[in-house]
């Protein structure tokens, strides 16, 4: 299993387009992949848009991200890239 | 008879019944209809999501060919939204587990998730909550779209659309053969709708604010978006008076029209070269349809915005190709990326500045950033042997700039030469006149490159001092100053020993009025938004330049 702690940058949060980028990116892996606040145990599942969006994730958030399956390290990869560019 | 005022969009003069869009229509749907028939329920929330998905498809394709990805983006998360399995379930549940209605299913689920966006604070959980509800509010119309479509093909009457504000998805699913035209009470003349408004040429008028009244609905309407002028129940006077603009309109338009395929030549023979200027993918069809001689200024800024990440060469390459091939042989001046902190695309990640018309900007950010000019440059240079292109580097201020941005052009070439890579070899480089130095340089310059072009904005800004967007001062702004006039002067004499031809690329080249003026300066390339073209093109033909070429520059001297 494979855990990303991030700090959220963007300035109007994770709404609908960065938070639809990840979906979209993510959701053809085979492993589980979760997103939660840090700290927090209401993690949700990344695959689903709405149930992300309904994080509310704001700027200077610190969120952790569990990736755990076969594919884990291509996903680990992905995920870390939109990381940076749109979170 | 009322007078609205607001900004015109596009289009000129239309009449019609004001229609209020409906934007409560989802709320009608919300009562609950008690039904043990879950399958035919579910079967008709699955055809609604199927064709809502559809729908936005084609939205989006349409979007994105019309205006650009950035503002397709949207429509595909919508789609996303539709998908989502929580949004799925929660109305499938509800039609079993309530024994409800797939229309009041949708809504109540569409209810739980914006409650959730909206408990939460911040500006942008409001636009979150209209997203869904959005989406949700397309899913309904879907399944009872069969019955309003009709409702609506019925009417033959011209219709004008009244609303608060119209989405782009809106826009373009409403009824093209009755609405001649919308008015809204938010918008402005650069939102995504009114950019889409003016490709598809249909007649608008936003930011009337609380102008527009309820009680208007129904009444007869006339827009003239050329003034900006909404009329409420027109007298007989404004119809007659309107009628008759739209008519010197339509006539103007079509004598224009018959400039089309006739050369740029003044009355005494003087060539002139007019082209239009390129800032979007949706501009090159306007561009072909006014019959310019070329593309004088592509501002290739529009392939570096929009995205999250620099665009790679094979991005670029696809589009200077298709863009080079389109043009047929026609010149085609691709500017490399001018950007700064005024014109800010976020992944330069560039500093704030306080003074940022002075500031890291135009070439200085190439040449700071060699990786990305050269990848730049090699796309342009790949795409050189597709027609006719030519290279433009903007804020230029020293020779040794513009040795610099050869020595780099010359490392790209080699190394394409290396890869056995074509490129049209004699390609022409050129360089923006638009500061004071590279004006009073120019005899040095014009021995380096084959063409000038003069930004007359940026040039009137740093000579006189004057920043456009300072209310107080802008009157100032003055492309007749005599100062200007013999700074062009001057650049076109030091082009003319070098044997180079001068453009101008400025807002001021539309300007009909300044048009002789150029010209007796020894201007001989205007490049202008596609629709002043055709009347550039009329005025340069009607026009003895050496005959009033010996007054405009005496004039020059103070001594009238």
């Amino acid at each position: 299993m494979i855990e990303i702690e991030y700090k959220i940058k963007n300035e109007n949060g994770i709404h609908a387009r960065p938070a639809g980028v990840l979906v979209d990116s993510v959701k053809n892996f085979e492993s589980d992949i979760k997103l939660g606040r840090m700290n927090d145990f209401d993690y949700v599942n990344a695959k689903k848009l709405l149930a992300v969006m309904g994080l509310n994730l704001k700027k200077g958030e610190k969120i952790k991200i569990t990736i755990d399956g076969s594919d884990e390290k291509e996903a680990n990869f992905v995920v870390e890239k939109i990381l940076k560019e749109r979170f | 008879m009322n007078v609205l005022k607001g900004v015109g969009i596009s289009g000129n003069i239309v009449f019609g019944k004001l229609k209020a869009f409906k934007k409560d229509f989802f709320s009608m749907n919300s009562e609950k209809i008690y039904t043990e028939d879950h399958e035919s329920e579910i079967e008709k929330y699955k055809c609604a999501r199927k064709l809502a998905m559809d729908q936005l498809d084609a939205v989006y394709k349409k979007v994105l060919s019309d205006i650009g990805e950035e503002h397709a983006a949207i429509f595909q998360i919508h789609r996303m939204m539709i998908e989502d399995i929580d949004y799925v379930n929660s109305v499938t549940n509800i039609i079993t587990d309530e024994n409800a209605n797939a229309e009041y299913a949708v809504w109540l689920t569409s209810r739980n998730f914006e409650h959730a966006f909206e408990n939460a604070e911040g500006d942008y959980m409001q636009q979150r909550a209209s997203d869904i509800r959005d989406v949700s509010k397309r899913i309904v119309s879907c399944m009872s779209c069969f019955s309003e479509n009709k409702k609506n093909e019925d009417k033959k009457k011209a219709m004008i659309i009244g609303s608060d504000d119209l989405m782009p998805s809106e826009l373009l699913e409403l009824n093209r053969n009755s609405v001649k035209g919308f008015i809204t009470m938010l918008g402005s003349k650069n939102s995504h709708t009114s950019i889409l408004a003016r490709a598809m040429n249909i007649t608008a008028v936003a930011g009337l604010g609380d102008q527009l009244r309820p009680e208007y609905e129904g009444c007869n309407v006339a827009i003239d978006s050329l003034a900006g002028i909404v009329y409420i129940s027109p007298d007989k006077t404004t119809v007659r008076r309107l009628k008759k603009k739209k008519e010197l309109c339509g006539q103007r338009q079509e004598l224009l029209n018959s400039f089309k395929g006739k050369e740029d030549i003044t009355l005494d023979g003087k060539e002139v070269s007019i082209c239009a200027n390129v800032s979007h993918v949706s501009d090159l069809a306007a561009v072909c349809e006014c019959n310019a001689r070329g593309i004088g200024l592509f501002r290739s800024e529009f392939v570096f915005m929009g995205r999250s990440d620099y665009p790679t060469e094979e991005e670029q390459f696809k589009i200077y190709k298709k863009v080079a091939k389109q043009m047929k042989g026609k010149p085609v001046i691709i500017r490399t990326v001018d950007v700064g902190t005024d014109k800010r695309i976020r992944y330069f990640d560039l500093p704030n500045e306080v003074n940022p018309a002075m500031g890291y900007r135009g070439i200085r950010i190439c040449l700071d950033r060699p990786l990305i000019f050269k990848a730049q440059l090699r796309a342009i240079l790949r795409a050189s042997i597709f027609g006719n292109i030519k290279i433009l580097f903007p804020m230029i201020c020293s020779l040794d700039e513009i040795l610099q941005i050869k020595q780099i052009l010359n490392e790209v070439k080699e190394e394409l030469d290396a890869k056995k890579i074509e490129y049209d070899g004699k390609l022409h480089i050129g360089i923006m006149i638009e500061t004071p130095a590279a004006v009073f340089i120019s005899d040095v310059l014009a021995k380096e490159v084959n063409f000038f072009s003069i930004g007359t904005n940026d040039l009137i800004q740093y000579s006189l001092a004057v920043d456009r967007q300072n209310d107080k001062i802008n009157f100032m702004f003055n492309p007749h100053h005599k100062a200007i006039l013999r700074m062009i002067k001057l650049v076109c004499d030091n082009a003319k020993k070098s044997g180079i031809i001068v453009g101008i690329c400025g807002e001021v080249a539309a300007d009909e009025s300044m048009t002789e003026t150029f010209l007796s300066l020894g201007v001989s390339e205007l490049s202008v938004s596609a629709p002043f073209v055709l009347g550039i093109r009329k005025k340069v033909r009607e026009i003895n330049v050496s005959a009033v070429c010996g007054d405009i520059i005496r004039a020059l001297s103070f001594d009238d």
